[in-house]
């Protein structure tokens, strides 16, 4: 019996594990002819050189009975990968009837993922991902199947212990969140490399800080006598406001005529007062799902920092 | 939605106003997200303009620009409760200044009392945000993270305390609301000029 020892790094170039297959098929039909296995087993079991049941002993040592039919996946895993169809020796037992191919594909990849974590199966893994989607399935989180896992797809040529599958699924999150900013900064799509685009980015916030100190200064300079107080109320009848009733209503054109009319006795007072009313009313703004804020205060509650800062941060005045 | 609530009259006084009110619907964008920048932003603006004497109106003015991003961003960003707790550190600060020059000035017995609760509370938030500047000082676990990434933290509020990989996702959005408040200033800035 061949028992591969534990693995290195799959060497890039397929024609060394070709050379594999016919050595090992020649060992692996004198095993299967010993082996009174009623399964014919595909090369990938062949290639371990052990029958069906201690191959999938080896792979599944934890879920073996969480997947009954398991080593009929396998095969056919084995049977779509890339070397197992050359291989002369092989018999082709008749294909099982193919479920609906959205169930096989999903648990060929849960197989192929918990697959994943186990050395011994390295090769017909690898073997999976490289003949089926490569990057399409990339990253795929399947929560639906299993939540605790976060599936990962090692590529060809790459190691399977569960540190650099958690660094490689950082490392591709990390590669999107760099895509989205690379998106969002002009004139950065075409910088190739991570240093560089760091520094546009970098410049890019730093520009842009600049700027709204620079407008600043000039909003600052605007002749005071533009009425800002007209602005402001046009803006709140675009507001969506919540359902404050008549009263906030009313509270609105008591702070415009403030503005209007001058009335500079109690300068600070409309403010306050409106600040007041927004500080009665939390429970207004957490039912209300298109409140002010806009943001969705109800579905937010649910954190108790950010309950916390809802009713101390929002409604304080600038 | 309109249904909703009468709209008030317009008595319009200032010539300029109607001016304003075109620009306002030019400056008063279709997503949310802006039209409340726009309301924060412009309440304070109106207030700023009231109160503040003219010498400190850019600060003044930039820190509101700060707060009404924060604010529109909503709790749920690391950066907006960053800017937004700072804002309070600030006002906690100038709180203890102005009450210790009142305490110093004034009678101490009746105002100890009340001056030194308010002091206590100010204190512990001063105190809080000076701890949180003063972690700055050890770095957050970086597996790896490129060296320019520090320069990104100082950059974005609150990016001190996050990994890397939320750092990007906080960069994204900040960078989506500075753009939309350089915009909103910018509308208000042309349309003022041109008066």
């Amino acid at each position: 019996m061949r028992h591969p020892s534990s693995p290195p790094e799959v060497p890039g170039a397929g024609g060394e594990i070709q050379a594999l297959v016919p050595v090992a098929s020649a060992s692996g039909s004198a095993a299967r002819s010993s082996s009174g296995c009623g399964r014919s087993g595909g090369s990938f079991t062949e290639l371990l050189g052990l029958p069906t049941s201690q191959a999938m002993e080896l792979l599944l040592p934890a879920a073996a009975p969480a997947f009954p039919t398991d080593p009929d996946l396998v095969d056919r895993a084995a049977r779509f990968s890339a070397f197992a169809s050359p291989s002369p020796s092989s018999p082709s037992p008749t294909p099982p009837p193919p479920p609906s191919s959205s169930a096989a594909a999903k648990r060929k990849a849960d197989l192929a993922n918990c697959v994943s974590k186990s050395k011994a199966a390295k090769k017909g893994k690898t073997a999976v991902a490289s003949g089926e989607d490569k990057d399409g399935g990339g990253d795929c989180d399947d929560d639906d199947e299993k939540p605790a896992y976060v599936h990962v797809r090692a590529r060809r040529g790459q190691a399977t212990d569960s540190h650099s599958l958690a660094e490689r699924a950082r490392r591709e999150k990390i590669n999107a969140r760099m895509e989205l900013l690379k998106e969002l900064v002009p004139g950065c799509s075409k910088v190739s490399g991570t240093a560089l685009v760091l520094d546009e980015i970098i410049n890019h916030v730093q520009s842009l800080q600049r700027q709204v100190e620079y407008l600043s200064m000039r909003l600052a300079a605007v002749n005071p006598r533009v009425d800002f107080g007209g602005l402001d109320n046009f803006l709140t009848t675009e507001v969506t406001w919540p359902d404050m009733g008549v009263n906030g209503a009313r509270h609105l054109m008591q702070l415009q005529q403030h503005f209007w009319h001058g009335d500079l006795a109690h300068p600070l007072q409309p403010p306050s007062q409106w600040e007041k009313r927004a500080d009665t009313h939390p429970p207004v703004f957490s039912n209300s799902s298109s409140s002010l804020f806009g943001y969705d205060l109800a579905s937010s509650g649910a954190q108790p920092q950010t309950g916390k800062l809802k009713t101390e941060l929002w409604p304080v005045s600038l | 939605m309109d249904g909703k609530r009468t709209t008030p009259p317009h008595p319009n006084p200032n010539p300029s106003s109607a001016a304003l009110q075109a620009g306002a619907a030019a400056a008063a964008a279709e997503s949310s997200k802006a039209r409340m920048l726009a309301f924060h932003f412009l309440r304070a603006l109106s207030r700023i303009h009231r109160v503040t004497p003219v010498r400190r109106r850019t600060r003044t003015i930039r820190r509101a620009a700060y707060s009404s991003m924060a604010r529109a961003a909503g709790p749920r960003r690391a950066w907006s409760r960053a800017l937004l707790g700072q804002a309070r550190a600030r006002r906690a600060r100038r709180a203890v200044l102005v009450r210790r020059r009142v305490l110093t000035a004034a009678a101490p017995a009746p105002a100890a009392g009340g001056g030194g609760g308010r002091f206590i509370a100010a204190g512990g938030e001063t105190s809080a945000a000076a701890a949180a500047a003063a972690s700055r000082v050890l770095p957050p676990r970086q597996a790896g993270e490129p060296p320019r990434a520090d320069a990104l933290r100082r950059l974005v509020p609150g990016g001190d305390a996050m990994e890397y990989c939320s750092l990007l996702d906080e960069t994204a959005d900040y960078l989506r609301s500075l753009r939309a408040q350089v915009q909103l200033m910018q509308g208000l800035v042309d349309l003022f000029s041109c008066q």
